[in-house]
């Protein structure tokens, strides 16, 4: 997967669960500055970025991705690890 | 099969504005966090057009919510504990069937009250230690009676926890990170399999099953290993499960189910089979209103099969224990609903109880007289291959249409039928019993309530006209005839007939309404050929003062209290 792909899947991700406009997502949004941001729409990403990334993400670590720009850069290395290990 | 992923379910839901779907309602209430299954649920429904709305509940609150459940105008409530856990926290499984039981108390409650809501309530997951599951497996047994006997309708997870290995059924990370419980393949086959057992709750009850004879109704292929030798003796070890498939089927036949078969086979060698079992089998070759036994293909047999008996096929079930023939008639056939058969048949009866085709809270007298129904229009049919004209044919038949008003004792029946026709109903308006007493009250109406007799048998109730009178006007509100009569001219004779009950009644214009449907279509020149002006796409006028009456006489019309 590419690098660009991460960011726009992303971003529709983002606009589908938080119900914002994909226009207006950029990197600097975090769980504070979007509204519908809460527990459920949390878990909720968690389980999208699983399912569409193929990634697993273990609970101490999605506590901690709590801002567009963590999640891009956890999800860029897991991807990079894993074409490692392959 | 490949699943969509969580991204693409919560795409559709979010992309998919057509108003033009049913909606459904649906509490949902699970002992772990079902907000994740639901999505996967309301995916699979909106793929087959309904939208589902989940009712916001507490997970792990089965007992409280349902205690205090004050939901109107609710679909369904789904009520489902999952004991994957019970392996970890050390609960004994005997205090978690006493849960359960104290839930369908709840729930019996509920559906006494609230008579419309339909109840699913899963059973249990045979996912514990072998030992354990031998106890579920027996409380499963008894749960699905009591559900039964309640009123409720039970889902068997298993099928699909089977299906899929345990260690990808569940997410146990999940479980313990949100209490979300299930692994997104688990979430698809559930959200799919659940959707479709919805979908059948709610549609109207399938009234034909077409079977396949060897390997189905016995075991064995009676072209080749003889008659004799063929698999249905109750005290055979294989014997017996073909037996009491067929003991099924007979009583579904009892209950108005119309059955046929389908078989590629010789005649001779089926009809010797019949007789010569006919010891061992509950079923006989009476049993069947229509018989193809012949090497054409199933799928256009069924065609046969459903202009014999004068059903659409949308009412057909198929079931055979061929998956080749399944696929065939999944493939050239789509609107057949095609029953999934195991391949062991022990597990026959069950598939077809699963389906909850054939499931259905009451049974009226109309029903159970069914067969007898179709079989008389069957003798009409071979009977009418010795005319040359269909009028003198219809003459022959010495029919009598009796008329009669809407009472007591037909008031379920006109309930039923406004809401199971489909092809002669000109509004498709449908109503429930409360709905229905309750127009009638609120309007002033002139009814009619149609019986048909013919030289072959009473065909019982088949048709029913509610005209709403207005300043010497009568709108045909409703106005249906079963599809077994269609094709004696009923409709016309019937129109005409009525038309002069309402003149004697001083009414001056008769208004026909018609609504286009996927099915009603046949029929939407009927105002018109009838002499009735159009005056929009739904509404059709007629002055009474050009009444004739018709000439050839077919029917006899009898009017009862008018």
């Amino acid at each position: 997967m590419k690098i660009n792909n991460i960011s726009t899947d992303l971003k529709k991700i983002f606009s589908l669960i938080f119900k914002i406009n994909i226009k207006k997502i950029n990197n600097k949004i975090d769980f504070k500055k979007v509204k519908n941001w809460d527990s459920l729409n949390h878990v909720k990403l968690i389980m999208v970025l699983e399912s569409k990334f193929d990634i697993s993400i273990k609970p101490n670590e999605a506590h901690k991705l709590l801002s567009y720009n963590k999640i891009y850069r956890f999800i860029k290395k897991k991807k990079k690890l894993r074409k490692k290990f392959f | 099969m490949k699943y969509p992923n969580y991204f693409e379910i919560l795409e559709k839901i979010n992309n998919s504005n057509n108003t033009n779907f049913s909606k459904i309602k649906i509490k949902a209430l699970f002992n772990f966090n079902s907000f994740y299954l639901e999505n996967f649920i309301q995916y699979y429904l909106l793929k087959i057009n309904y939208r589902v709305n989940f009712l916001k509940t507490d997970f792990d609150q089965i007992e409280q919510q349902l205690n205090n459940f004050n939901d109107r105008n609710l679909n369904f409530i789904i009520v489902g504990n999952d004991i994957a856990f019970l392996k970890k926290k050390h609960i004994v499984l005997n205090d978690y069937f006493k849960r359960l039981e104290n839930q369908i108390k709840a729930l019996k409650v509920i559906k006494e009250v609230n008579k419309k809501i339909k109840i699913i309530i899963f059973n249990l997951t045979e996912s514990l230690s072998t030992n354990q599951n031998l106890k579920i497996i027996k409380f499963n047994n008894s749960l699905k009676k009591l559900a039964e006997k309640n009123h409720l309708y039970c889902f068997n997870i298993n099928k699909i926890f089977k299906k899929i290995k345990y260690k990808h059924y569940y997410n146990f990370k999940n479980h313990e990170q949100s209490q979300i419980l299930y692994s997104e393949n688990s979430a698809n086959e559930i959200g799919n399999h659940l959707s479709q057992f919805i979908v059948n709750i709610i549609s109207p009850r399938k009234k034909c099953l077409v079977l396949d004879l060897d390997d189905t109704l016995w075991g064995g292929i009676v072209g080749e290993a003889g008659y004799i030798n063929i698999k249905i003796d109750k005290l055979d070890a294989e014997g017996k499960y073909f037996y009491n498939f067929q003991k099924y089927i007979k009583e579904l036949s009892r209950k108005g189910i119309i059955l046929a078969i389908s078989s590629k086979n010789n005649f001779n060698d089926v009809k010797k089979c019949f007789e010569y079992n006919k010891t061992k089998m509950p079923l006989k070759l009476d049993d069947f209103s229509s018989i193809k036994v012949n090497w054409n293909e199933k799928f256009i047999n069924i065609n046969e099969i459903s202009k014999d008996l004068n059903i659409g096929k949308d009412s057909m079930v198929f079931f055979d224990n061929s998956a080749f023939e399944r696929e065939q008639m999944k493939k050239f056939n789509s609107s057949i609903s095609v029953i999934d058969v195991p391949e062991n048949p022990k597990y026959y009866v069950q598939s077809l109880e699963d389906s909850h085709y054939f499931s259905s809270n009451s049974l009226l007298n109309e029903d159970k007289n069914k067969k007898y129904q179709y079989d008389i229009l069957n003798k009409a049919k071979i009977y009418k291959k010795n005319f040359n004209t269909n009028l003198q044919f219809l003459k022959s038949l010495r029919m009598q249409i009796d008329i009669s008003n809407i009472n007591t004792k037909n008031f379920k029946r006109c309930v039923q039928m406004i809401n199971k026709t489909n092809q002669f109903n000109l509004t498709t308006k449908r109503f429930n019993e409360i709905q229905f007493r309750n127009y009638l009250k609120i309007n002033k109406t002139e009814n009619f309530v149609i019986s048909l007799k013919d030289k072959f048998g009473d065909h019982g109730i088949i048709g029913l006209v509610v005209a709403v009178i207005e300043k010497k006007i009568a709108s045909l509100r409703i106005f249906l005839l079963s599809c077994r009569v269609l094709g004696r001219k009923v409709e016309e004779y019937l129109l005409n007939n009525l038309i002069f009950q309402l003149k004697k009644k001083g009414i001056e214009k008769i208004k026909g309404i018609y609504f286009k449907t996927k099915k009603n279509f046949a029929f939407e020149n009927f105002y018109i050929k009838n002499r009735f002006i159009k005056e929009n796409k739904n509404s059709f006028l007629f002055n009474v003062n050009k009444y004739k009456k018709k000439q050839k006489k077919i029917f006899l019309i009898k009017f009862e209290n008018k």
